[in-house]
């Protein structure tokens, strides 16, 4: 297929759908690159910053030399590029010096501008030892390959009303309600605050700083921030109120309004502060310790910092910020009188995402906020020679751990697991990493200057002043949490209709991909208003809007989640979806597939799978073995998993071609019969046929790289390099003069294959190979990075062949595993009369009636009608009812009766059955056989990984029970249900060998007279046998031969058998002073007891 | 010391893929190019397959 | 072909000389294997299921050596297709056991790898290697045991050794470039030979294969991929054939496939007439049908070539479903074998037939 296409120039377009799963991250980071980094160091405070650099990767730091993303994998390098500020640094009211700070390296992205491989084609991709699809978006820390994960946060720059029971331990008088509001500064970092309801009616703004939250009375922060009168305050606040309405639609307020309102007053009255001087005053004195680097500024200014730093960080202008606030009180007292709904903050209306390039900016901007921090109370001089490349370092190590080290937590949701290591193993792994379908998209292109276009040219007319009323009356416009303006609402729908024409036009200033939010009236819903987002991080999607434009061109409209949630999206499916002619569908979903993912999409007609099946599915697709990559050999993955022989499925989804997963396939069509044949198929096993395996099916191979650098690892800090023992000149091993294994040599378990020698001694120490399977050496590359050029980093990259047996796993594309039970001979399995062919693989008929996987049984002959006639079949979801809308033609009705005829033309039965014959009795089977191809494929989960066996072997130190674990050779835990299995079963034999002969049989001497087990002692100095009672060996000795040190004497000595731990109980209960007793049923002096 | 030298081991380099042969001791880098990160190369000793 | 008429006839030429003759209904259901639109196939067959009729369903020799007759349809180099009448289910299913498990072929079986830079694995190679069918006569050879010594009895030797230049395009290896080896291994053994000597190889042939066998011993097919090689990449080796059974490893098996159908019997209960018969026609994918003219307008359809019968059930599922039987009879075997090269199909029956004798012998030679 691929091959077909031709010209290369087309073939960089076939990779243009896949690259675009990718764009989020490598948009996010050239942000970064572009102006997240300017915009950051700007906002950085007390030092002035000229300009940052950053600069492409180079190799060993040499200008000239670009340093290709290969060589760091090769070498456990990081794909990084240096980095520099320059600022100016004035010393004492002296002139100002610009001076370059060297900050370290800061990891470049894979395919982000700074990437050398940006832009390139195909072959030039593979020139580089990379993959002719390679997409990027991940960084390359120490050879990993590290991908940050998008995280969910809460939609920025909204203020959400939540219900949160954590809210009431704020303190005394808090209730559990607030309204919330993350706030985005131009360099992406954030300033959460909360306002919270107190009972008695007041609210306080809540914000952290310096890892303490402090709470302000509402009214001071209000009256802070401009210069205003008690009156503007009480108005704008109880504007949405008017006596005129009851609880109608829309009422979003009741007349308790003008009640909190005056209290909120009558507090800032309470501290006698009228003024915002006095205001500013009162929250200066407050926040001067707290804040850093105001010691010397006077307390208003401090006030000013506050609320500029902390108070709606989005906004710039006090009025705008005092405006917000006004709205937040609003729509938290419509949320206590249960007039407005709380918003869930769950649901994906009220998320955006953590992009990469973001999270970078808003982390580098803490390092360096943390570098002056530290730096201060030290000398200038000393700031101006140290080159600080620990900043470069924490943002290295943040990529290669993902853990967020700051004090501030930098309002993130999660400090650690930000990264994720990019597995390799195929490509639904990989894809699902990036865990997006077009989802997120980053429209950081959009500058300032566009916005204000929007707010001047394109709405002046929609926009007027702000009125003092409230909904029903007029709706606020929120612009990117700023409320700039006020409609009627009557006119509102019609000026957001005129918003959506506007934004499918091309040039209207309006951005294509600008969120209009438009919150209807409702009683009791969500709070109304019109909310328009034009920010970054924004999930964004695709859908066909039947508005229509007056030309009548194609009308996708980018919609995001927010304003999703209000629209009328209809699906080709769904039918009218319930709306009755009232609320007509004015958007239409592009195709119904829209709502899977890339994997989720890979499964033909999985709308005829019971939805589980779906599920298992993609979960199985990120485990199978299939074709990793291409550039294999220039690969160093720590494990990578290789198929030998994939094939392309013959049924497909249109997903499958939109994303050239040919290149990358991951199963077999194999001839898959449905019987119960040999009783080897029961409960998911499968059967695979030995001649198939034979020729090369499910075959594959595990491909590990060892990275050894010795110069990381040195022992006592001597330095240790790879040598070949001088002494033995043997030949037999693998291992060559350069102390390293020769290419292709086969090695087996417990063989050595490197050789390392000690510079201090000399001595040589060869490592064995672990593992119990023989292993291929398939390349070694040595790296001369190192101190004094001795040999002492090498990649090893052994191969080790995984061929089909029993107990590996497969499955179909259909949720349906099995376990491979028997590689059972070809002259034995069942062969089709017409054809002769015997099936590749059995599986048992009870898999489907219960698991309802028809779609597995529709590839079975959608396959087999495809390969006869030598064409794929298109398995789209939902595609039936796409296709009548387009055309009322005689399409029939159902998947069977379209493929029905065509196997029925070939001389096959209508409904995919054969005649076949038994391989073993050599009668026709009295039953015709559903078989046909079906595309298989090979799960990573390999017995060979997993088998577990032990007769005797280590035991633990301290129990001297059998230790658990593969890795150590340990036995399988024979636990408390299994005793119960056996206690049942009444076998008490055999539940005495498991329990005490096979664990921690121990013969102890216990003292009969006072009954004690630990005070044996041994009365000659017999070291023999004290050796033999230290390693808990069974002895025959006279028992005499002890004594108990509490009664002095060896009359009452006996041995019992018992288990280990039971002495170890005896000697932890003895460290805390309780003594436990036996009682002997043969003591001397008690009459009768057992054991106890 | 051993009298007899330990034969030399060829590696191809990772860059412009020039052969280079390297006693121990040696500096690990192209001859030609200055690379410094090296291949080993194939050595013609027999390995023995089954061929299933 | 018109086998069916046949067949009939002679069947019931032998019945009457038997002292009994079954009911039609009863002789079907010992004869035939009947097929209906819903429930696909039934009937049964064991010795002593019409005993009670005084029939004897059992097999004795007489009666095969009667009845028994092979008819040979279509023979090719690769390919062929024969008629096995009279013979039970079991000995047919013995032959195609025998022919895809237990009649040996030459096939490599060990890799020398000296040289391998290509992008396959050594291990996939000599996968692919031993894949390959070759063109040599087993029944030349002998077997080689694990201690045996390879030599020009019981061993092929062929080396492979390609390279791709720098610069040049990318090569495709194909199987034509194994080049036979007909004096041995020309590989040393790792021990140094005492000076004089003749150098040790992996091999100790007496003679020339030349001397022995009149037609080179290549592969059979030229144009099979090996592997491709990019510039600068070679591959070097010298690999061993040696002679097996398909049951330890499918590449030594002789046959791509090798089954057997019943042959189909197509009859009708009811006459079926002008549209139904026209329909009924059309319906057929294989064209087992045919219209015949009866004159004045009025048609009928006949069952032309039954033997083309796939068993797809198509008539049976229609309108016509009652007037339509399929059966098939029981012992009557449409046998097809697919060579892979190394024997004709002819021969390797009679190579199968050969096996089962032997084993037959054995079995009588340890129960005497």
């Amino acid at each position: 297929m691929a091959a077909g296409k031709g010209p290369s120039a087309s073939k960089a377009d076939q990779y243009a759908a896949l690259r675009e799963l990718y764009r989020p991250h490598i948009d996010s980071f050239d942000y970064f690159v572009d102006e997240g980094l300017d915009r950051m160091l700007l906002s950085i405070r007390p030092l002035e910053i000229a300009k940052g650099h950053l600069l492409p990767p180079k190799r060993d730091g040499r200008v000239d030399v670009p340093l290709y993303p290969q060589e760091c994998r090769q070498a456990r390098t990081s794909y990084h590029g240096e980095f520099k500020v320059d600022a100016f640094i004035q010393c004492n009211d002296g002139p100002s010096i610009r001076q370059t700070f060297n900050f370290g390296h800061l990891p470049i992205m894979l395919m982000s501008k700074l990437c050398h491989l940006r832009g390139a084609d195909s072959e030039k991709l593979i020139f580089h030892g990379e993959e002719a699809t390679e997409m990027g978006g991940y960084f390359i820390c120490g050879g990993m390959e590290r991908l940050v994960r998008i995280l969910i946060l809460q939609k920025r720059n909204y203020p959400m009303g939540l219900i949160r029971g954590s809210f009431v331990n704020r303190g005394a008088g808090y209730t559990d309600k607030a309204v919330i509001i993350r706030c985005v500064q131009d360099d992406q970092s954030s300033v959460t605050v909360k306002l919270y309801y107190l009972q008695n009616g007041s609210a306080r703004v809540g914000f952290w700083l310096g890892g303490r939250e402090f709470l302000l009375p509402v009214g001071i922060v209000l009256k802070a921030l401009i210069d205003t009168s008690d009156r503007e305050i009480f108005t704008s606040l109880t504007c949405c109120y008017s006596d005129h309405y009851e609880r109608g639609k829309g009422i979003v307020s009741t007349q308790l309004i003008g009640e909190r309102a005056q209290i909120i007053l009558d507090e800032v009255r309470d501290l006698s502060l009228f003024t915002r001087t006095e205001c500013l005053l009162h929250l200066g004195k407050y926040f001067r310790s707290v804040m850093e680097g105001f010691d010397k500024d006077d307390f208003e200014t401090v006030a000013e910092a506050v609320l500029k730093d902390y108070i709606f960080v989005h906004l710039q202008n006090n009025h705008d910020k005092f405006n917000l606030l006004i709205f937040m009180l609003q729509k938290l007292y419509a949320l206590v009188d249960q007039t407005a709904s709380p918003d869930n903050a769950d649901a994906l209306q009220y998320q955006e995402a953590l992009l990469p390039g973001h999270l970078i900016t808003i982390f580098l901007k803490d390092r360096l906020q943390d570098w002056l921090r530290k730096s201060k109370p030290q000398e200038v001089r000393k700031i101006l020679s140290k080159t600080s490349t620990y900043v470069g370092k924490a943002i290295e190590s943040m990529i290669k751990v993902g853990k967020v080290n700051s004090q501030s937590g930098l309002d993130l949701p999660q400090r650690d697991g930000m990264t994720i290591q990019a597995e390799r193993l195929n490509f639904h792994r990989i894809s699902s990493f990036y865990n997006s379908e077009g989802a997120i998209k980053d429209f950081n292109q959009i500058k300032k200057s566009l916005i204000a276009h929007l707010v001047g040219a394109g709405m002046a007319q929609l926009l007027p002043r702000i009125e003092r009323t409230g909904p029903p009356e007029v709706l606020h416009v929120h612009l990117d949490g700023c409320i700039v303006g006020s409609i009627a609402s009557p006119k509102i729908e019609e000026v957001v209709n005129h918003l959506r024409s506007l934004k499918l036009l091309p040039h209207s200033g309006i951005p294509e991909d600008l969120e209009v939010g438009y919150v209807p009236l409702s009683l009791g819903g969500a709070y109304p208003g019109l909310y328009l987002f034009t920010n970054p991080a924004r999930f964004l999607r695709p859908v066909k809007s039947l508005l229509g434009l007056s030309d009548g061109g194609p009308s996708i409209e980018l919609i995001g989640p927010f304003e999703q949630a209000f629209m009328e999206i209809q699906c080709p499916d769904g039918g009218d979806g319930g709306r009755n002619k009232l609320f007509p569908a004015t958007h239409e979903e592009i195709h119904p597939t829209a709502i899977l993912s890339v994997v989720a999409n890979l499964t033909p007609w999985s709308d005829h799978n019971q939805s589980p099946r779906n599920m298992y599915q993609c979960q199985m697709a990120k485990q199978t073995m299939g074709f990793c990559a291409q550039a294999l050999k220039f690969r160093t993955d720590v494990k990578a998993f290789h198929l030998q022989t994939p094939q392309t499925p013959i049924v497909r989804t249109a997903t499958y071609s939109k994303y050239c997963m040919d290149e990358f396939p991951s199963g077999t069509n194999a001839i898959v019969a449905v019987l119960s044949y040999t009783g080897y198929d029961m409960e998911d096993a499968m059967i695979l046929n030995k001649s198939a395996v034979d020729r090369g099916m499910f075959r594959g191979h595990i491909y590990q790289t060892e990275c050894i650098d010795l110069s990381a690892k040195s022992r006592d800090n001597v330095m240790e390099f790879f040598c070949k023992s001088n002494l033995s000149r043997e030949t037999t091993t693998a291992i060559e003069s350069d102390g390293l294994p020769r290419i292709g040599e086969k090695i087996f378990p417990n063989e050595l294959y490197y050789s390392v020698c000690n510079n201090l001694t000399g001595s040589v120490r060869p490592i064995k190979l672990k593992g119990s399977e023989p292993a291929a050496i398939d390349y070694v590359a040595v790296n001369g990075t190192n101190f004094k050029d001795r040999l002492q980093k090498a990649n090893i990259r052994l191969r080790r062949v995984r061929n089909p047996i029993i107990g590996d796993k497969f499955s179909s594309r259909h949720g349906q595993k099995g376990v491979c039970s028997q590689l059972w001979p070809d002259i034995d399995m069942p062969f089709s009369a017409n054809t002769g062919m015997r099936p590749d693989l059995i599986i048992n008929p009870h898999a489907f009636p219960s698991r309802m996987t028809i779609a597995m049984l529709l590839e079975s002959i959608a396959a087999k009608a495809g390969s006869l006639k030598g064409k794929f079949i298109d398995a789209t979801p939902f595609a039936s009812s796409v296709k009548k809308t387009d055309e009322n033609s005689c399409t029939s009705d159902s998947i069977v009766n379209e493929i029905g005829p065509m196997l029925a033309s070939y001389g096959f039965n209508y409904h995919g059955t054969e005649v076949m014959y038994s391989g073993v009795f050599g009668t026709e089977l009295t039953f015709e056989i559903f078989i046909g191809p079906v595309y298989y494929q090979r799960l990573r989960h390999m017995v060979s990984d997993k088998f577990q066996v032990r007769n005797t072997g280590r035991i633990d130190q301290i129990t001297r029970q059998p230790i658990g674990g593969r890795k150590f050779g340990g036995g399988i835990r024979f636990g408390e249900m299994e005793r119960d299995a056996l206690l049942a079963h009444g076998a008490s034999y055999l539940l005495h060998d498991r329990l005490h002969s096979c664990s921690d049989y121990h013969i102890a001497d216990v003292c009969s007279i006072c009954g004690s087990l630990l005070t044996a002692t041994v009365i000659k100095s017999d070291n023999q046998k004290a050796k033999r009672d230290m390693l808990g060996l069974p002895t025959i000795k006279p028992p005499k031969n002890f004594a108990c040190q509490a009664c002095k004497t060896s009359k009452g000595m006996e041995t019992v058998a018992m288990p280990y731990v039971f002495r170890y109980l005896a000697a932890e209960l003895a460290a805390m002073n309780i003594k436990m007793e036996l009682r002997l049923s043969n003591r001397a002096e008690l009459p009768t007891s057992e054991e106890s | 010391m051993d009298p007899q030298q330990p034969e030399p081991v060829s590696y191809l380099c990772g860059d412009c893929g020039a052969e280079n042969t390297l006693k121990p001791g040696d500096v690990i880098q192209c001859r030609e190019c200055g690379y410094r990160i090296l291949y080993k190369k194939r050595t013609r000793r027999i390995v023995q397959y089954e061929a299933r | 072909m018109p086998k069916k008429g046949t067949k009939k006839g002679k069947s019931a030429d032998d019945e009457p000389k038997e002292q009994n003759k079954l009911p039609e209904h009863l002789e079907v259901q010992r004869t035939r294997v009947v097929c209906k639109a819903d429930a696909p196939t039934e009937g049964f067959q064991y010795a002593g299921a019409f005993a009670a009729m005084g029939i004897d369903n059992s097999v004795s020799v007489d009666k095969f050596c009667k009845n028994f007759k092979v008819m040979v349809n279509r023979l090719t180099e690769d390919d062929m297709e024969f008629d096995m009448i009279g013979i039970d289910a079991s000995i047919a299913n013995a032959f195609r056991r025998i022919l895809i498990a237990e009649v040996p072929t030459m096939a490599i079986e060990k890799v020398l790898m000296v040289d391998n830079t290509s992008v396959i694995a050594d291990e996939v190679l000599s996968h692919r290697l031993g894949l390959i069918p070759l063109d040599a006569d087993p029944r030349l050879f002998e077997y080689i045991s694990e201690n045996d010594v390879p030599n020009e009895r019981n061993t092929i030797v062929y080396k492979l050794h390609v390279s791709c230049k720098r610069g040049s395009p990318r090569l495709t290896v194909k199987s034509g470039d194994l080049e036979w080896l007909p004096e041995g291994s020309q590989l040393p053994l790792a021990s140094p030979a005492q000076s004089g000597d003749k150098q040790k190889t992996y091999t100790s042939f007496g003679q020339s294969q030349k001397d022995i066998f009149e037609k080179p011993l290549g592969v059979k097919f030229k144009d099979i991929t090996i592997a491709r090689l990019g510039p600068g990449q070679a591959i070097e080796l010298e690999v061993h054939a040696v002679k097996g059974v398909g049951k330890v490893h499918a590449k030594w098996s002789p046959v791509a496939t090798a089954w057997y159908r019943m042959l189909p019997e197509v009859v009708f209960r009811e006459e079926i007439r002008d549209d139904a018969a026209e329909k009924l026609v059309k319906k057929c994918p294989v064209n087992v049908f045919d219209i015949e003219d009866l004159g004045n307008g009025e048609k009928r359809a006949v069952v032309a070539r039954p033997r083309a019968c796939t068993l797809c059930r198509e008539c049976v599922m229609g309108p016509t479903g009652e007037q339509v039987e399929l059966r098939r009879v029981r012992d009557h075997f449409i046998f097809t074998i697919e060579s892979t090269g190394a024997l004709p199909p002819e021969v390797l029956f009679t190579e199968a037939v050969r096996n089962l004798e032997e084993k037959c012998e054995r079995v009588i030679s340890e129960l005497s």
